[in-house]
């Protein structure tokens, strides 16, 4: 098992919750991952905000490093690949280009999310296989919103799922998660320039934290906050 | 035409006589000269300014009108505008001049707008936001070219902000403009007036400072509990003072009640409308995030005598006269001399009054806190407020707002922004890369074909091409803080004012809270509104507005100190102290009395950790520092986790563990050798200089806010600050607003020269390390007051999580054990 991992088994499947919010599915050799936002520090250049450029390309290092590392065949992305048709210049496609030569045995595929507009999804046509909501295989169910399918354990993205841990006045600490709920689990965002979502816990939920090298299970929810 | 006869017989008409400062002024004005006038509110100060450019204008033109803008008046509120306008208007009336008079704000609509900058009126009366909003408007120069004055009212409560520097640029803009032009400053009393003057009119320009009417006498009483064995040292909120303020109500006609923050008036006025249902229809509630048309009515009914009290916070501090006003009190700590003396000023502006200020003390502390308030303010120990230089944030704005209107000539710009006091000391270096920011997105990013904010033509000229990135700049002009505002409206229609997004985020639907002095219950939130409905039941839940604390003045912490000195001296000889007695006692006996030669340390265990108490009474920026310094030394050399929280009066240091203190107590830690390198390097630890960025990212431009139900179409490019930040310093290292960030902790935050200064009165003084068995009558105001809490740590993430999940755990298990045990009983 990758360093700092946390196993999962789902209705038989065995997934790795990996620290670089990311989940590995070593049956399918695929690795699985939400909201990348390629190119939203573009969109804020054109609406002329100076963020620097940076971000997207170390997204892209970082999902060739999670890929190469765990011989994936497939890179799975549920939705938000990209942020906005602004911020997808022409370098920015030929990084993805580049990124897929150096790889040609994997697959890049994408579950059109709604930062993922059709301009963009036709512009990246030729480097990204766009795939419907719902995109199921064995048991899972593939989405980019989280939500509840019959006969299918619903895995997503989204929200951008964020915890608070700790009390005022004492030791605290704001992480990303994993939000597992009944039925369907939400990564949290991928990408370096995203912000993150709150969430407030019900009872039945479990919650995985992501350090900056291990992923630890967050128990007794129902204490937060 | 001469005005003085119509003046004087104005003037004798009323009963009044013209003061010699308001003649002064006058002829200051007619001599072509700029300056400052300094005078309590309602002393007449208004005329002394008006008046001047009115007698100008009237030898030049006469009775008929004369063409185009001549006077701005710059208000920092927009609730005093409409209050100046009409002062401004009937001075005109009574000498029989048919001039207009406008008014210009945020809540302008845009055909009034369209039609000023059509058709100029004489005087326009307006904000230093609105000013830069139209001076991002296509024919700024035409419009502006001809003023005569311009008049900057309520000049303290700008100087020492950020609002302050955007106003020296759009000055020193005017002066560019209109060769000749007069300012003129009006300001309470500051400690630093000669400054505030030299500031207003840019360096090297002479100018007059005109003292207005010696202000009326104050008098500062402190409500005095009537059992003072039993005043509370770790009360709440002072509500064991509520009768006794009923009291005071009763013997008044119309009263102002400030306090210190929203939440503390709505909870007031809770109290005071159940305690006594019969004041219903007379009590009101007034503060800054209110409906402006419920406050509007209020303040009407304030000045038409119909109530007995207003509830307020810093909204009512300024400007407009309420002449029924007849008594003022004062909540919690009066915080600082000139604004104690101000809140004073609100009573008795009857000619030959005397204004006085009943302060409520909510615990014992702050009764120190008033008797050394009266003692600074009889001694004229009036803080200063100290201007602000090289905000590259405003000046990066200001640039872009100079290119979205008549466009901007960088050379000229770098001359013109080196003639405020702000920029004076600007750099090439600096100012290339403030250019580089707004035309390449900044020197690191040369890469972006596509950053089109400021274009610089083949004129040489730079101008803002792009009408959505002009619309965007537009909609964040403006320098004032804030949170995201939600829109708080009636389920049933009606607006109640706006709250924070962050506490409405905390609340579910069902849940209750006091807000515009009623119990609302959230219905849901849609599109950035929160949908709220009536309520009975009580609650004590209410909205945590930020930016209502604020830290005692430097003038009064100082004046605290001073007093402790004198107490075991038994020197002091104040009203309190009598009040005092049992609580100091107290501290006698758990720990020890502070003094002038000891720096008391207290230990305590509590179930919560480890704390360490310091008190170095210096102030809580400095105590910031020096909490964070502590910290830091601390963790440097062990992994340890500490949560600093800090005060007026001192700091605390909280641990899971035991804190590793030195065997010698704190001196091996309050060496100054490498005091600024370890500073830098505890900005970098910690969290302060990413709180700093928050203004910064928002006034640079680098985040969006927008406002209240303007979020929706501008969701792609919403970030925090703190995201911001965190990738400016990872992808930008030279950034220089990152730099600036750093800078305002050092000088502002952490006040570097005081924090050495402090440093060594503590390394003189004996350091007395006690260990009371319970939070102590000093320790007690910091643990339950902990406000903005920062958290250093030098342990590794996982090991800080597993151990707040086992806190967790045990918090869940004691409740599980509660429940069973409340089952079988």
């Amino acid at each position: 098992m990758p360093e700092g991992a946390h196993e999962l088994l789902l209705d038989g499947e065995r997934l790795l919750l990996h620290p670089a919010r990311a989940v590995l599915w070593p049956a399918a050799a695929m690795a699985i991952v939400a909201d990348v936002h390629l190119g939203k520090e573009g969109v804020f250049a054109a609406h002329g905000m100076a963020v620097p450029r940076g971000p997207s390309r170390d997204d892209l290092t970082r999902l060739g490093e999670l890929v190469d590392a765990h011989a994936c065949t497939r890179l799975l992305v549920l939705g938000d690949l990209f942020h906005g048709a602004s911020g997808v210049d022409d370098a920015l496609l030929d990084a993805v280009t580049a990124w897929r030569a150096a790889r040609p045995g994997v697959r890049l595929l994408a579950i059109a999310g709604n930062h993922d507009r059709p301009e963009l999804q036709a512009r990246s046509a030729g480097l990204v296989e766009w795939c419907r909501d719902d995109l199921r295989e064995r048991g899972f169910a593939f989405r980019h919103e989280p939500g509840v399918v019959p006969d299918a354990f619903v895995l997503a993205g989204h929200v951008h799922p964020v915890c608070r841990l700790g009390t005022v006045g004492r030791d605290r600490l704001r992480m990303p998660v994993f939000w597992q709920r009944p039925g369907c689990l939400v990564l949290p965002a991928f990408g370096s320039f995203t912000g993150g979502w709150t969430l407030r816990p019900a009872p039945e939920d479990r919650l995985y934290g992501v350090g900056p090298d291990a992923v630890i299970p967050l128990k007794m929810l129902g204490a937060l906050q | 035409m001469d005005l003085t006869p119509a003046i004087d017989r104005w003037f004798a008409a009323e009963a009044r006589e013209v003061l010699p400062f308001q003649r002064t002024a006058w002829a200051a004005s007619l001599a072509g000269r700029s300056g400052l006038i300094h005078a309590p509110t309602g002393s007449g100060k208004t005329l002394a300014t008006w008046l001047g450019p009115v007698q100008a204008l009237a030898a030049e033109h006469g009775a008929s009108r004369p063409p185009g803008l001549r006077v701005l008046w710059i208000t920092p509120l927009r609730a005093l505008a409409a209050d100046t306008r009409r002062g401004l208007e009937a001075a005109l009336a009574a000498l029989g001049l048919d001039w207009p008079v406008e008014l210009r704000s945020g809540d302008t609509g845009q055909a009034a707008r369209a039609r000023q900058w059509r058709s100029a009126p004489t005087a326009l009366v307006t904000t230093p936001e609105s000013l830069s909003v139209m001076l991002s408007s296509k024919g700024a120069a035409e419009y502006f070219a001809r003023l005569h004055t311009v008049v900057v009212d309520e000049w303290h409560e700008l100087i020492g902000g950020k609002r302050g520097v955007q106003l020296e640029l759009c000055l020193a803009r005017l002066r560019a403009l209109a060769p000749g032009l007069r300012t003129w400053g009006l300001s309470a009393t500051l400690g630093n007036l000669a400054q505030a003057r030299d500031v207003l009119l840019g360096p090297g320009v002479e100018g007059e400072l005109i003292e207005g009417r010696v202000p009326r006498p104050v008098v500062i009483d402190a409500l005095l509990p009537q059992d003072p064995s039993r005043f509370p040292w770790a009360g709440h909120l002072g509500e064991a003072q509520l009768g006794a303020v009923i009291e005071a109500l009763e013997t008044a006609r119309s009263t102002l009640l400030f306090t210190n923050t929203r939440s503390q008036a709505e909870l007031w006025h809770a109290a005071l409308v159940g305690a006594r249902p019969d004041w219903a229809d007379t009590l009101a509630l007034h503060h800054g995030s209110l409906d402006r048309g419920l406050r509007e009515q209020i303040e009407a009914r304030l000045a038409a005598g119909e109530l007995r009290c207003v509830v307020c916070t810093s909204s009512l501090d300024l400007g407009v006269d309420f002449h029924p006003v007849e008594q003022v009190l004062q909540v919690g700590s009066p915080k600082g001399v000139a604004r104690l003396l101000q809140r004073a000023g609100r009573s008795g502006h009857r000619p030959g009054g005397v204004s006085r200020v009943l302060c409520v003390p909510t615990h014992a502390f702050e009764l120190v806190e008033i008797a050394a308030a009266r003692r600074a303010a009889g001694l004229g120990e009036i803080e200063a407020r100290v201007p602000l230089t090289l905000s590259l944030d405003v000046l990066a704005q200001h640039v872009v707002t100079l290119a979205t209107g008549d466009g901007m000539q960088p050379e000229a710009l770098f001359e013109e922004v080196r003639r405020t006091h702000a920029f004076a000391e600007l750099t090439r270096e600096q100012w290339q890369w403030v250019l580089d920011f707004v035309t390449r997105g900044g020197p690191a990013l040369a890469a972006y074909p596509q950053f089109r904010k400021v274009v610089i033509g083949n004129d040489g000229i730079g101008r803002v091409e792009d009408t959505r990135i002009a619309r965007l700049h537009r909609m964040g002009i403006g320098t004032i803080s804030s949170d995201p505002m939600m829109q708080v409206k009636w389920l049933r229609g009606g607006r109640v004012g706006t709250i924070e997004e962050s506490f409405i985020a905390r609340l579910s639907p069902g849940d209750r809270f006091l807000f515009a002095g009623r119990v609302v219950e959230l219905a849901r939130v849609r599109d950035m509104v929160a949908y709220v409905r009536a309520a009975k039941a009580r609650t004590r839940i209410v909205p945590r507005w930020q930016g209502g604390r604020m830290p005692l003045s430097t003038a009064l912490a100082d004046s605290v100190l001073a007093l402790f000195g004198e107490i075991p001296a038994g020197r002091l000889e104040a009203p309190e102290l009598p009040v005092l007695g049992p609580m100091l006692a107290l501290q006698a006996r758990w720990s020890r009395l502070p003094s002038p030669q000891e720096l008391l340390v207290e230990t305590v265990q509590t179930r919560e950790g480890h704390h360490l108490f310091v008190y170095p009474f210096a102030g809580r920026l400095v105590h910031e520092g020096l909490a964070t310094l502590l910290a830091w030394r601390l963790m440097r050399d062990a992994p340890a986790t500490f949560t600093l929280s800090v005060n007026d009066y001192g700091f605390e240091l909280l641990s899971p563990a035991p804190p590793p203190l030195p065997a010698d107590g704190l001196d091996g830690l309050l060496g100054d050798d490498t005091l600024l390198a370890d500073l830098l390097e505890c900005i970098n630890a910690s969290e302060i200089a990413r709180r700093q960025f928050r203004d910064i990212a928002r006034i640079s431009g680098l985040v969006f806010q927008g406002y209240p139900g303007a979020q929706k179409s501008t969701r792609q490019i919403q970030a925090s600050s703190g995201l911001m930040f965190d990738v400016l310093t990872r992808y930008d290292e030279g950034n220089l607003l990152v730099e600036q960030a750093r800078r305002e902790v050092l000088e502002s935050q952490l006040e570097f020269r005081r924090l050495a200064d402090t440093l060594a009165r503590m390394r003189a003084q004996r350091t007395v390390v006690c260990r009371p068995v319970r939070l102590t009558p000093l320790a007690f105001p910091l643990w339950a007051e902990r406000l903005q809490t920062q958290i250093m740590s030098s342990e590794d993430w996982r090991t800080r999580v597993l151990r707040m999940a086992g806190e967790l755990e045990r918090a869940a298990d004691e409740t599980a054990a509660a429940k069973a045990r409340a089952a079988h009983a």
